[in-house]
This record gives structure tokens, sequence and C-alpha cells, in this order.
């Protein structure tokens, strides 16, 4: 196969490299051809049967309307990979809220360090779902409240001079409902008594804050703690008053 | 992509900013706002000299946080049903809602008596004046005694109210506009002290009335009245005509 010719050769007294050019008319015949590249025009998957609206579109040049793509292999990872949901991890972190003591010997800082989404997405959820009886109102109101909440916790730690991300905010703050979780059965035990409820709704209340406070208010706030400490016990009074009556 | 990622980096930008611009105004000591709370219920008698307000906003947003909790917990044991509406969003919605507006009413009612307060010092001398008001919300919500709720609302809350009166005296010149700003101030917050409690502790108190048992009030009675049937003719036709039909 010839290239299309252009009226330039290397001429062969010049030096090496130099193009000139010639006159086309006392040169040998210059033509050359193409022959045709064996391409397939692919519009419309290889239907072996089509139905007369597919030859339509396909006429009109919307062939491509009906391309099916292929499976991508990334497709196929499963779900729990796809979203980053890490089991293990909340697992570990759950234990971690739980038992807030230092001597149990959890790694507490992951739960601050390591912020995840799904984890406290899923106790918030579920801590709506068991106050969810008789009203509805309260899912709405949880959800606010916890990203609300943690929007002032994060505000009020920053201008402080601390220094934490609104995601680490929002996952210690949705992972430390869990010791609410964990007393709503008990209220529901004792709910006759008045002074016993009240006693185990403070409990359940400190130690949810604890359990928060111990993870977002670190050492750098010095005397400060307090003033952040207090905000996040409050926010768990919201939390439980929810809990008993929107 | 470059505007959308420039869009996004900007954004960011400001809301650290932001921040920084809030930093002066929450950054304090917890022995400040300690002593300011102190300082809320001791008023001072010194009119001829503008008194300082901090302008701070760390406390005053607490305490109407604070005064939110305690209002769900007086809602919570006297039995309150909010039938269009939430517990919560009518404690949050009362709470700042009593701060900022009322705020903003001293703020220009400020304004008209030529008082010498901006909008942050308007915010933080009410914020601390609801510290009276906490106290006696919780220790009434709790402990259920009439008398000792007007003693606690006169004493507590009427040394909260007279701080804030004496600020203000000392930053307004006049004796009308003294007597304006300070009379509806004075009027405001004892009246909403008054009304947070008997609003959401009332059926706490019938219950103690009915437990009492002496001094219960008659309940009201359906009493025939006499229908003067004079001129009212049409009434006249149908009360001839009902026998008629129940025959």
């Amino acid at each position: 196969m010839q290239p299309p010719g252009p009226a330039v050769r290397l001429h062969s007294n010049s030096p090496p490299g130099d193009f000139t050019f010639v006159s086309s008319t006392e040169a040998e015949d210059l033509t050359g051809s193409i022959a045709t590249p064996d391409v397939k025009l692919n519009l419309g998957g290889d239907f072996t049967k089509e139905s007369t609206a597919t030859t339509f579109l396909r006429q009109r040049g919307y062939g491509w309307l009906l391309e099916v793509e292929e499976n991508d292999p990334e497709d196929n990872k499963p779900l729990l990979e796809e979203l980053d949901i890490d089991l293990k991890d909340i697992y570990y972190k759950i234990r971690c809220v739980l038992m807030p003591m230092p001597s149990l010997g959890f790694n507490r800082q992951v739960v601050r360090d390591n912020p995840d989404f799904w984890g406290p997405l899923a106790v918030v959820l579920f801590f709506s779902m068991i106050s969810l009886y008789g009203q509805f109102r309260v899912v709405s109101w949880i959800i606010t409240i916890w990203i609300f909440g943690s929007l002032t916790i994060f505000l009020l730690a920053r201008v402080l001079g601390g220094d934490v991300a609104y995601g680490q905010v929002l996952g210690v703050i949705g992972y430390s409902l869990l010791p609410l979780i964990v007393i709503a059965p008990a209220l529901l035990v004792v709910g006759s008594f008045e002074i016993v409820s009240t006693i185990l709704k403070l409990f359940g209340v400190f130690w949810a804050a604890y359990s928060a406070a111990s993870l977002l208010v670190g050492e750098e706030f010095k005397t400060k703690k307090p003033l952040l400490i207090y905000p996040i016990f409050l926010l768990y009074i919201y939390f439980l008053s929810l809990y008993t009556g929107v | 992509m470059w505007q959308a990622g420039k869009r996004q980096a900007s954004k960011a930008f400001n809301l650290y900013a932001n921040i920084d611009i809030l930093r002066p105004y929450f950054d304090v000591e917890p022995i400040q706002v300690r002593n300011r709370l102190m300082e809320s219920m001791i008023p001072i008698r010194m009119i001829n000299f503008p008194q300082k307000i901090a302008g701070e906003l760390y406390g005053p947003l607490m305490l109407v946080f604070t005064m939110v909790a305690i209002l769900l917990h007086g809602m919570k044991s006297s039995g309150t049903v909010i039938v269009e509406g939430t517990l919560m969003g009518t404690a949050i919605g009362t709470c700042f809602g009593y701060w900022l507006g009322v705020s903003s009413f001293i703020y220009f009612v400020a304004y008209l008596c030529n008082s010498q307060i901006t909008m942050l010092q308007t915010l933080s001398l009410l914020g601390y004046g609801l510290f009276g008001h906490c106290i006696v919300l919780f220790i009434t919500y709790n402990i259920h005694f009439h008398s000792l709720f007007y003693v606690f609302w006169l004493v507590i809350g009427g040394l909260s109210t007279l701080r804030m009166v004496a600020v203000l005296l000392s930053r307004t010149v006049g004796h009308t506009q003294r007597l304006i700003i300070c009379g509806s101030i004075t009027a405001l917050h004892m009246f909403f002290l008054l009304y947070l409690h008997f609003a959401y502790h009332k059926v706490v108190e019938g219950i103690l009335d009915t437990l009492d048992g002496q001094n219960m009030a008659p309940p009201f009675q359906r009493v025939a009245r006499d229908l003067s049937l004079g001129p009212n003719s049409v009434l006249n036709v149908t009360l001839q005509a009902l026998p008629a039909q129940s025959r």
C-alpha cells in the first residue's frame, strides 16, 4: 500500500533529511491508492433478527438507544464494600463506646480518628426505631437534633480552640447514643417507679455524655473542658427527651 | 470542573472563616462564665455611669439550651399534650423566640429611647437574665408548692430583672425614656416566667387540688336557662311543633 502521494520527495543529491519540491510535470506518475480498511460499523449490537422498530431507529441514526452496556467488573463488588461499610470496624467502635472505661484496654481513639458515616447513621436510625412507638414525628426530630446538635458542638469545639472535623463530631455523637439504646428496655421495665426511672435516665445520660465527651474533649481544651462537656450533656438530655415523648 | 472546584474551595474557606468570625463571641473561660452567672443575680445601684456589658454569647446560648431542657422536663412531668406540633419544637421555639424576639424588641425600644446599647449587648444581657428563670423553673417544676413559686418568682426572677433594669438605667438618659424601657423589659421578663410556670405546670396543680379534695371548685354544669318567649316567633313555633312531632 502506497501512501497518498504528496508532491514532495527526497531528492537524491540533496543532503539526507531535506525535502525539496519537484515539479509535477516532469515527475513520474505519483498516483497511489488507499486500500479500504476492514472496518465494520457497529451501531446497534449484533441482533440477528431485528424488529422493524430497530431497523427504523438504526436508519435514523438512533441505534445507540438500543445498546446494552457491558458489565463493568467494578460493579460486581459486594454492596458492603461498595458503600465502604466495614462491619468489623463498626462492631469494634460499638464496643468502644459502650465500655468507656480506659482500663478495659480498647483503643478508643479509633472512633474519633477514623470516622465513618454508616455506623452512626445505623445507631441513630435504630434509636429512632425504638422511640417510634406511637409517635411518627420522632424520627425526623432525632435526625435533625443529631445533625444540628453535632453542628453546634463542632462550632463550639472549633471556636474554643479544638481541632476536630464535622464528620468526627457527627460520628462520635451518633455512636454515643448507644448507652441510651441500652437503657431504653430497662426504662420499660421500671417505668412505674418514678424514682428508679429518673435515676436510670440520669445514669444513661451521664454514660452517653461521658462516652462522647471523653472522645471529643481532648487535652487541647485545657481549662475550657467544662464549656464543651455541658452542651454535649444537654444534647443527650434532648435525645432522651425525644425517646420518652417527642 | 475548575469552576466547581473553586466554588467548593471557597465554600470550605468561607465556613472556616466564619468560625473565626464567631470566635470572639464564644471564646470564654469557665471562670468568666461562672462570674457572669453570679453577677446576673446581683443588681448594682450605680446608674450615673454606664455599666459594662460583656458582649459574649456562650453563656446566653447555653442558658437558652438549658431552659429548653427544663421546659421539656416540665412538659413531660405535667403531661402536656400539644395537638399540632411537638414538645421539642414548642420548647425550642418558645425559648429561642423569647430570647431573640424580646432582644430585638428591647433593642428597638432602646433605639427609640436613645440608650447606649448594641444588639450584641442586648442579647447577652437578656440571655444572662434567663439564669434566674432557669433556677426558678427547675425548682418549681420539681417541688409543687404554689407559695414557693411566688416567693421564687419575686425574689430570684425579680433579682435578675432588677439587674437588667439597673444596667439599662445606667445607659439611658431621661426619665420618660428610662421608664419606658425599664417598664417594658420588667413586664416582659416577669410575665414570661409566670407564663412558663403555669402553662406547663397547671395539670399537676389540678391533680394536687383534686387530691386535696377540700378546696376543689365545683365542676361546670349545664344550667337550664329561662327562655323568654316574647318576640321570638320562630322559637315559639318550633317549641310548639316539637311536642306535636314527638307524639
